[in-house]
């Protein structure tokens, strides 16, 4: 009577294991990396909205400044290139009456809204625009944005 | 059976070999992934440090555009006194000139600027234009130059120091100095004092009503003093003292019509003041002029000529990210409340 044989046995434990191990940590891999991935896509998609509310905000007191500049009769339009998506999100940008008047800039996937406060005298006219090339607008009745 | 072997492992190293290939795959997605959205964050860095080009052209414009509009009404009015069809024809043509040189300046920095003439609106300049004293043209030293008018620019008196009343002396205080009386059609009254304290001019102001006195402005340079009402300065440094058409409760509205008087041009038979002085405002001279002035076409002073009191132009500018059009009324030296 010899020692049984267990060589196949440490094989398949053996490959087992590692096929376990590999999968644990290919799984904790991926569960960690991608709230990493959605957590720093919310963070920049915030960040972006910010620059990119200042800018429109920016563009909004240029027309006002020309506006109290004229002497009636005045018409205004401020282009500004703008991202499409953000950080692979698409957007809107929309400009609410009220003291002070508001940029809400709204992304859905991830679920992002930033609101930029906007010091204008001219009035402001309730409207919406999407991300792309925003223009900013006055025709006499108050400032506005549209898709540029 | 060797065969068997060789093949089964094969087999389990093949599969292994599947699972490090996945995982690399996964591995290199979340990089790939990781760094477009750290690139996202660079690029939002990037968005708000841009600056706004537009910003600037659009002020630079129209500033332009307002001070070489004034700057011809100024010659077109120094050109020819008391003819405003003259006057006219000469800023239209000048209008012409300028969006001409507009233009071209315009196509070297790719954009397109334009500015046209639409009108023009009649006015008065009152002026004294050498050295005398403050009365009107028959000798009284307390009179009315304009009543209740909408609008009025460059008031400039230009004062010898040495004519103004010492109030250091025992013979005279405040009350003796020259005043000029400012009021509107909502009861703001007010009235500046300019007097001197031995070499140093003095300017302060005064609410009617309420009493209530401004700082003292002061000026020592030269010999003349320059009172400029409407723009608030004294010698061209800003002067609190001056500055009563800023819109702050109390102060003058020009929409309400405003009053322009002289009072203490003469005490006890003496001139207070002498020098200098010129006063545009928006009523034609056959309101203004009366027995106060020289009579027309004399080279006497004070005299009411008919003069342009503002230009309307339009004014169109283009570039890349601006569209801008609008009426510009150019009134230079007119307060800005």
């Amino acid at each position: 009577m010899g020692e049984p044989d267990r060589r196949g046995l440490s094989s398949v434990v053996g490959y087992a294991l590692t096929l376990g191990i590999v999968t644990l940590l290919v799984t904790g891999l991926l569960w960690t990396g991608g709230g990493l991935v959605d957590g720093q896509r919310t963070e920049t998609v915030r960040g972006e909205f910010e620059a990119i509310g200042q800018l429109l905000a920016t563009d909004l007191a240029t027309a006002d400044r020309l506006v109290r500049a004229g002497d009636g009769e005045t018409v205004v339009t401020v282009r500004r290139s703008l991202p499409v998506e953000v950080a692979g999100a698409s957007y809107t940008v929309e400009l609410v009456v009220g003291t002070p008047a508001r940029l809400v800039l709204t992304a859905t996937d991830p679920e992002v809204t930033v609101v930029v406060h906007v010091r204008v005298a001219t009035n402001v006219v309730s409207s919406t625009a999407s991300g792309g090339p925003v223009a900013v607008v006055y025709t006499g009745t108050g400032l506005k944005v549209r898709d540029g | 059976m060797a065969a068997l072997n060789r093949s089964g492992a094969t087999g389990r190293g093949r599969r292994r070999g599947q699972l490090l290939l996945v995982g690399a795959v996964v591995l290199a997605s979340f990089l790939v992934s990781l760094t477009l959205v750290l690139n996202a964050g660079v690029y939002a860095q990037n968005l708000s440090t841009r600056a706004g080009e537009s910003v600037v052209d659009g002020a630079t414009v129209t500033g332009g555009t307002e001070a070489a509009v004034g700057g011809l009404l100024e010659v077109a009015i120094d050109a020819a006194p008391d003819a405003t069809a003259t006057q006219t024809d000469t800023v239209v043509a000048g209008v012409a000139a300028l969006g001409a040189q507009f233009g071209r300046n315009a196509a070297q920095e790719r954009s397109y600027t334009n500015i046209t003439y639409l009108g023009a609106t009649e006015g008065t300049r009152l002026v004294q234009p050498a050295e005398r004293n403050f009365t009107n043209a028959t000798g009284t030293g307390d009179w009315g130059l304009v009543s209740g008018v909408t609008g009025l620019r460059q008031f400039r008196l230009n004062v010898t120091r040495a004519t103004l009343v010492d109030v250091s002396t025992a013979a005279n205080g405040t009350g003796d100095a020259f005043r000029v009386r400012l009021s509107d059609g909502e009861g703001h009254r007010w009235l500046v004092y300019v007097y001197r304290v031995g070499g140093e001019t003095r300017v302060h102001a005064t609410d009617v009503d309420s009493g209530a006195t401004s700082v003292v402005c002061r000026d020592t340079t030269g010999s003349h003093s320059v009172v400029d009402v409407t723009a608030g300065t004294l010698d061209g440094e800003r002067c609190p003292a001056l500055e009563l058409f800023d819109r702050r409760p109390g102060r003058l509205e020009t929409n309400a019509g405003v009053t322009v008087e002289y009072v203490g041009a003469v005490v006890g038979g003496a001139p207070t003041v002498a020098g200098s002085y010129e006063l545009t405002v928006d009523v034609e001279e056959s309101v203004v002029d009366d027995g106060d002035f020289a009579a027309d076409g004399s080279a006497a002073a004070p005299r009411a000529e008919a003069a342009l009191y503002a230009v309307d132009v339009r004014l169109a500018h283009e570039t890349r990210s601006l569209e801008y059009a609008t009426r510009l009324r150019v009134a230079p030296g007119e307060p800005d409340g």
